[in-house]
C-alpha cells in the first residue's frame, strides 16, 4: 500500500488515563490506543471504534493518524483483545518514516486447490497464518497469497518457496513450513496406566515417603 | 486411564480458586477452528477424553485435532461412609482449571461444516458453555 493510500483516521488525545476512563471511553465506542517511537513521548489517545475497525479488517498495515490537526504516518505494532477475542480493546501505534526498513507481521492467504487433497485421509496442514516481512514501511503488502495447487504430498512449501514483492524480505526462518499435504494416520493408542495408577513424586513429597 | 502427569512434585494440591478469565490460550492458534469455553470450571480428564473421542469419531480420519488443555491438577476424594478427618484423601481423578474464554480443542483440515458439527458433539459432553470460533483476521 502506497503512502498515498493509507487509510486516514482522527484520533483524540486521552486526557485522563487508567482502565476506569479507558472502560467508559469503550462503553462509548471508542477504542483506547496509544502512538509511540521515534524518540518522541507516547500519546494516549481514542479512536472511533467503528472507523478503527475497519480500516483494520482491510489489512491496512499503515494508517495515516491526525492527532491534534497533526499527521503522522504509523503501523499497528500490537492489538489487545477482550478475553473471548472478540473485540478490541487497545491499540499500540508506533511511528514510522515512509523510508524506513519495518518489521511487520503480513496475512498469509493459500489459493488454489492442491489435487494431491483428494487422497484417502490426506488434509492441508498450514501452521502459520501470517509471515513476518521486513520492507520499506510505504510498501508494506496487505496480504501474501500463496498459490498451492501444485502442492505434493512429497514436498513441502517453506518460507523460502514464497514468493514475496519487490523490496520484501522474509524474517521468518526460511526452513519454516507454511504449507504441506499430510495424510491422517491412525491414532496411536497410549500406553494406559491402571485405574487409581499415580505419577511418580519428585521433590519434598517424596523425600518425605523415602523417609518413612 | 486418561491424561495425567508423568511426575509430580506434591502429589496432593488444595482446591484453589479460579478468579477472572484467560488471558492465555484464548485464541485459535494451531488450528482453523476450535472450541472456547465461556464459563469457568474444572474439566476433569474422562471429559477432555471423551470429548477427543467425540470430535474424532465425527471425523472420521480427516483433519488433525488439537487439544489444548491438559489435567495437571489432583483432586482428591474420601471413601464413603467414611468419618472426617483422619488427614486428607487420597487423589481420585485429575482435572484442568479452565477460565472463560480458554479454547480446549482445535481442528485443522476439515470444512467449516464439518468441524462445527464436530464441535457441537463435544460440547454436549462439556460441563459449561461452549462456542465455536475460527482463526482471528483482525
Amino acid at each position: 500500500m502506497n503512502a498515498k493510500d493509507a487509510p486516514k483516521i482522527e484520533v483524540k488525545v486521552r486526557e485522563k488515563l487508567g482502565s476506569r476512563y479507558a472502560a467508559r471511553a469503550r462503553k462509548e465506542g471508542l477504542i483506547p490506543a496509544v502512538i509511540y517511537g521515534h524518540k518522541k513521548g507516547p500519546v494516549s489517545v481514542v479512536a472511533d471504534g467503528k472507523e478503527l475497525i475497519g480500516i483494520l479488517q482491510k489489512s491496512a498495515h499503515l494508517i495515516d493518524i491526525v492527532v491534534d490537526g497533526k499527521s503522522e504516518h504509523c503501523v499497528v505494532k500490537d492489538m489487545q483483545w477482550d478475553y473471548l477475542g472478540d473485540t478490541v480493546i487497545h491499540v499500540d501505534f508506533e511511528r514510522v518514516n515512509l523510508a524506513e526498513k519495518v518489521a511487520m507481521e503480513v496475512d498469509l492467504e493459500l489459493v488454489g486447490e492442491p489435487k494431491a487433497l483428494s487422497a484417502a485421509g490426506a488434509f492441508l496442514d498450514h501452521p502459520l497464518a501470517q509471515i513476518e516481512v521486513e520492507c520499506r514501511a510505504d510498501s508494506i503488502p496487505e496480504k501474501i497469497v500463496l498459490d498451492i495447487a501444485e502442492l505434493t504430498e512429497e514436498k513441502a512449501i517453506t518460507i523460502a518457496d514464497v514468493k514475496l514483492p519487490a523490496g520484501v524480505t522474509a524474517k521468518t526462518d526460511a526452513e519454516t513450513i507454511v504449507a504441506q499435504i499430510k495424510i491422517a494416520k491412525e491414532e496411536v493408542v497410549e500406553e494406559t496406566t491402571e485405574e487409581g495408577a499415580e505419577p511418580e513424586v519428585v521433590g519434598k513429597d517424596a523425600k518425605e515417603e523415602n523417609a518413612e | 486411564m486418561p491424561l495425567m502427569p508423568k511426575r509430580v512434585k506434591f502429589r496432593k494440591q488444595q482446591r484453589g480458586t479460579m478468579k477472572g478469565n484467560a488471558t492465555r490460550g484464548n485464541y485459535v492458534a494451531y488450528g482453523d477452528y476450535g472450541l472456547q469455553v465461556t464459563e469457568g470450571g474444572w474439566l476433569t480428564a474422562r471429559q477432555i477424553e471423551a470429548g477427543r473421542i467425540a470430535a474424532r469419531q465425527y471425523v472420521s480420519r480427516e483433519g488433525k485435532l488439537f487439544v489444548r488443555v491438559f489435567p495437571d491438577k489432583p483432586i482428591s476424594k474420601k471413601p464413603l461412609e467414611t468419618r472426617m478427618g483422619k488427614g486428607k484423601a487420597e487423589p481420585e481423578y485429575w482435572v484442568a482449571c479452565i477460565k472463560p474464554g480458554q479454547v480446549i480443542y482445535e481442528i485443522t483440515g476439515v470444512p467449516r461444516d464439518l468441524a462445527r458439527s464436530a464441535f457441537t458433539r463435544v460440547a454436549h459432553k462439556m460441563p459449561f458453555r461452549c462456542r465455536f470460533v475460527e482463526r482471528r483476521h483482525v
